[in-house]
This record gives structure tokens, C-alpha cells and sequence, in this order.
């Protein structure tokens, strides 16, 4: 039997005009990455802030590790990591100064794995933190995130603002903590990466769970935008016959269409004509659950 | 590595943020001593202007807190400074610092990362007191070195123990501004809900204070100003009263209880 490491059951809240979240139930187990996605405004960082204790829930409850996240929240945040989304730091501090002070507020933190880290996000600790990029004040987040090896990682958005390199750092970093058995869960907007990096996924839109799946159960299902430019004309019948093929516009010399699944059949058809330009693209989340989850994501 | 080491809390975190301003306000309350006590003996050999001051109508003496002890270093001080402008500037620091502990925090959104921490929020707003209150008494303890020192250097006779009551007295006003400006933030979150309604409580029972002795109906209000409470007595001259020190260590005690119910339960914005 898996460990649970989070468990949240029929958690709601109420912002009145604002959109809030309502029955959340998720679990997460020990040693998984758990993949919150959902697009801006779904209710993630709503969700993310009841688990810290920050704001309350109107009703359900959050329970980590075994213990109720509201009442024994700082007991519970002795084991956890967090990057906020919005990342505020003390601008006066340094790097330094400011990981330094974090580890003496949490008791713990371990000064070697710090400067490795640093160097391995290529950060400068003694610069102060008003000077810094954006890029480096989310390195000194993340850094302050993992620097304690803690039982759970808590991670808002954690690649916002990273380059791309420093994403690739970032997602072997996960790897090395989820082999060390530490527990990630992490919201995103970003399909991809969820896929990339990901055990699980839950999907949250307008303030509801659509679904939780495995990322390879999620992956056989994944979905494309297609748009093709032919050098000739073509008939009208061409790609009638494609399964999983749903046209979006059809003329003379252009496709668009998404298309689930293989691309077999649908490259096998094109072909036999001239192609000037092919154009596929990842969909976005909400051409997702228009796919997939359909009125069901249509939460409101 | 010192100021580094106090980096090692909440408590010393708070304090070292607060390095340069209470440097600043040293050197200022300092030199404020300093002035005044080198002024003081032009003013008394200016007797004309003394004769003045105490011919005006009571009215206007109580206004500007002129009590008939011009002539004497004790009624001077008691005028100039700590009628207005010693507790004016122990309210503004106090205030300042107590409408920036958790709502300024707040506002900056370093909050989050903080309460992110292993910390009960209860214990949050004790360690931001502690050190926001051992500020304000290095600043009592500098105002009063420097006047007291200050006597020393200018030949005025003054109580040095009265003189520590009398700063002690403006300590604990300054508390109160600072747990009740912090009660505010705890509460609403907004910095400058909390300035604003901690600034205006502290304007209009100065005021009520201030017209009390002259204007009837004012008279029965006088109790409900912490200025009566601060130097209602004369302190300089009568000494502390400590049924008044009780009433104001109460109010301290009372807004600090109500910050930390109210952080406890504070929906932090996001």
C-alpha cells in the first residue's frame, strides 16, 4: 500500500465574485511527482495556499503526512518545501544572507548542498537580492525550496522565468529528488512539461477537479493541432476516411485539423499530394479539456 | 559576520532590518537633547519672553502645555519636549513599525515565504514585538543618556530619575501606537489602514487632552486619551503615577492579545 502524503477531501472555497475552488479531492502518494495543472485563474495557487496554511478553507479539509494541515500546520511545514508563485524576497539580503537566515528558521539546511545547488543553477549567492533578474530570484527560490532535502516539495509554477537551460536543471533536479524518495507536487499550465516530468496529474478548471490520471494513460490520449499547406489542390474527400481526425477548416490548398493519437494516417493521406508547409503544434490546456473532458470541464 | 549573526531569528532578523533607522532616529533624538538643553538658559535669561509665556491667558498656556514651571529646567522640558514633540516622535516611529510588522510584510508579499516556514503565526508576532518594542527602548534609553548626559555638559540641574519616568512613561505610550497599529495590520492586512486609524486615534485624543482642562465638556472624555495616562501627572515634576502606568500596560496588553488572535486568523492576500 502507497503512502499518502496528501490528501485533500471536498476542499472548497468561497471568494464570492472571484472564482475559488470547490469539492477538491486529490491524493497524492509518498515519492510521486503530482502534476497540478490547470490554466491561469483554475484554482491551483487557491488550492496551493490552503495546503500552507496561508488562507482556509470553507470546507473540506487538507490532511499532510497524516496530520491536519490547518492544525498542525507548523509541524507539518517542518518537512515541507515551498516556492510560492509569486516569489517575494527580502531585497536587502543577499543570496546568502537570506538562505542562511531560512535555515536557522527552519532548524535545518544543509550548507554544502546549498552551494552545490548554487553552482549548479549558476547563482550568485553574495549579490544582493534587489539586483538580481527575475531568472535569479526564482533560482534563490527554488534553491531555498529544496535546500533542506524536505519530505515534500510544494512548487508554484517553479519554471516561470527559468531559461531554458536552467528548466533542464530544474527537471533533473526533480529527478534526483524523487529518487531520493522525496515527495513533488507541482502546478503548471504547461502540458508538456507536466507530461515531461509527471507520475501524475490532476486537472483543475474553474475551480474543479476534471480528472487525475497517469501521465502515460494521459500521453496515449495526446492530441494535436495540425495545419497543412499543399502545393496542389486537393479534394474535398481526402481525409474523410481518417479516425481521430476532427477538421477545423478545409479549401482547396489547406488543412487544419486537430488530430488524437497516431499521425500516421493522416501523413500517409497528405502526402500523395505536394506539401509547401506543415505545421503542428502542442494544444493548449483549454483545447484539451474542450477534447476531452468536454461540458464536464465546463465547471459554471 | 555580527550583523550576519543576527540573522539566526525572527527576533534578530527584525532588529538588524531596523539598524539604520534607529541609528538615524539616535543621532535625531540626540541632537534634539542636546539643542534644547543648550537653548534652555538663553530662554531663562530672556526672562521678557518667560514673563510673556506666563501672562498669557490659561487658556493659551494649557495649549501649549505651559504650566507656570517655565522659569524651572523641569517646566521648560515638560513644555519642550514632552508635552508634543518627544511623545509625537516615539507615536510616529512606533507606529511605523508596528503597521509594517505583518501587513507591510504582507503588502511586499514576503510573507508567504516566511509563513512557509516550520513557525506558528502566534510566535511570529511575538518575536516582530519583542524586537520592535527593544527598539523603541533603545530609543528611550538614548533619549534619555542624551538628556541626562546633556545636563552634565550644560549647567542645568534636572532629576535624572524623574526624567527616566517621564521617558519611560513616553516608552509605554509608544506601545500602545505600536500594539494597536499592529492589532490594525493584523487584522485588515493593509499598511495603511493601519497607519491611518492608529495616526487619527492618536490626533484626536491628543487633542481631547489637550482643550480637557479648559473646555467643560470635554472634562469627562479627558480619561479616555492615552495622553492623560502619559503625562497626565506632570511626570517630570510629580513623578509616575502608577494607577496610570497600569491603565496604559493594560491597553499595551490588550492590543497585543487582540494581533495575535487576529493574525492567527488572518486570510493571508495573495
Amino acid at each position: 500500500m502507497e503512502k499518502l502524503v496528501i490528501k485533500t477531501e471536498g476542499l472548497s472555497k468561497n471568494y464570492g465574485r472571484r472564482l475559488g475552488i470547490s469539492d477538491v479531492d486529490m491524493e497524492v502518494f509518498a515519492g510521486e511527482i503530482f502534476g497540478y495543472l490547470g490554466p491561469n485563474g483554475a484554482g491551483k495557487t487557491t488550492t496551493i495556499r490552503i495546503m500552507m496554511d496561508f488562507i482556509s478553507a470553507d470546507s473540506g479539509k487538507v490532511e499532510i503526512f497524516g496530520r491536519n494541515a490547518h492544525q498542525h500546520g507548523a509541524e507539518v511545514r517542518r518537512r515541507m518545501g515551498f516556492l510560492p508563485g509569486e516569489l517575494n524576497l527580502y531585497e536587502n539580503l543577499s543570496g546568502r544572507e537570506l538562505l542562511l537566515y531560512f535555515c536557522h528558521l527552519r532548524g535545518n539546511g544543509q550548507w554544502p548542498f546549498i552551494e552545490e545547488l548554487a553552482s549548479r543553477f549558476q547563482c550568485s549567492l553574495s549579490q544582493p537580492i534587489h539586483t538580481l533578474s527575475h531568472g535569479n530570484k526564482r533560482k534563490i527560490g527554488l534553491i531555498q525550496a529544496f535546500m533542506h532535502k524536505p519530505d515534500l516539495i510544494i512548487l508554484d509554477e517553479p519554471t516561470n522565468g527559468l531559461d531554458p537551460i536552467m528548466q533542464h536543471e530544474f527537471y533533473r533536479l526533480l529527478g534526483e529528488a524523487k529518487a531520493a524518495g522525496q515527495t513533488i507536487f507541482f502546478s503548471s499550465h504547461n502540458l508538456p512539461e507536466v507530461e515531461r516530468v509527471c507520475d501524475r496529474v490532476g486537472i483543475i478548471r474553474a475551480g474543479k477537479m476534471v480528472a487525475t490520471e497517469r501521465v502515460s494513460a494521459l500521453k496515449t490520449r495526446t492530441m494535436r493541432n495540425v495545419e497543412i499547406h499543399f502545393g496542389e489542390d486537393i479534394g474535398a474527400e481526402t481525409f474523410s476516411a481518417i479516425e481521430n481526425l476532427r477538421i477545423l477548416s478545409l479549401d482547396k490548398r489547406r488543412l487544419k485539423c486537430q488530430i488524437k493519437g497516431e499521425l500516421d494516417q493522416l501523413l500517409k493521406a497528405a502526402a500523395r499530394f505536394k506539401i509547401n508547409d506543415f505545421i503542428s503544434r502542442e494544444p493548449d490546456l483549454e483545447e484539451i479539456f474542450l477534447a476531452y473532458y468536454g461540458d464536464e470541464g465546463h465547471a459554471q | 559576520m555580527g550583523m550576519k549573526g543576527m540573522l539566526n531569528s525572527l527576533f534578530g532578523k527584525t532588529l538588524r532590518d531596523q539598524r539604520g533607522s534607529l541609528l538615524g532616529w539616535s543621532i535625531g533624538l540626540t541632537a534634539l537633547s542636546l539643542y534644547l538643553l543648550y537653548v534652555y538658559p538663553f530662554m531663562n535669561r530672556a526672562g521678557e519672553l518667560l514673563k510673556v509665556l506666563d501672562n498669557l491667558p490659561p487658556v493659551i498656556k494649557n495649549l501649549i502645555g505651559s504650566n507656570n514651571f517655565l522659569a524651572s529646567p523641569e517646566g521648560f522640558l515638560n513644555l519642550q519636549p514632552f508635552s508634543i514633540l518627544a511623545p509625537l516622535l516615539f507615536i510616529v516611529f512606533a507606529i511605523a513599525k508596528g503597521s509594517d510588522a505583518t501587513a507591510g510584510e504582507e503588502e511586499r508579499g514576503t510573507l508567504d515565504l516566511l509563513l512557509a516556514h516550520p513557525l506558528r503565526r502566534g510566535k511570529v508576532v511575538m518575536e516582530k514585538s519583542a524586537a520592535h518594542a527593544a527598539a523603541l527602548f533603545v530609543l528611550a534609553l538614548v533619549f534619555w543618556i542624551s538628556l541626562a548626559g546633556g545636563t552634565r555638559l550644560f549647567p542645568i540641574a534636572i532629576d535624572c530619575l524623574r526624567l527616566a519616568e517621564v521617558i519611560f512613561s513616553c516608552f509605554l505610550l509608544g506601545m500602545l501606537f505600536f500594539t494597536m497599529s499592529l492589532a490594525i495590520g493584523c487584522l485588515s492586512g493593509k499598511k495603511k489602514i493601519s497607519m491611518g486609524i492608529s495616526g487619527g486615534f492618536a490626533v484626536v485624543t491628543y487633542l481631547i487632552n489637550a482643550y480637557a482642562p479648559m473646555v467643560e465638556v470635554l472634562r469627562p472624555y479627558r480619561v479616555f486619551s492615552p495622553f492623560y495616562y502619559y503625562n497626565g501627572n506632570t511626570v517630570l515634576i510629580n513623578g509616575l503615577d502608577f494607577s496610570h502606568v497600569l491603565v496604559l500596560a493594560c491597553l499595551i496588553a490588550f492590543f497585543f492579545l487582540a494581533a495575535l488572535y487576529a493574525f492567527a486568523r488572518r486570510e493571508l492576500a495573495s
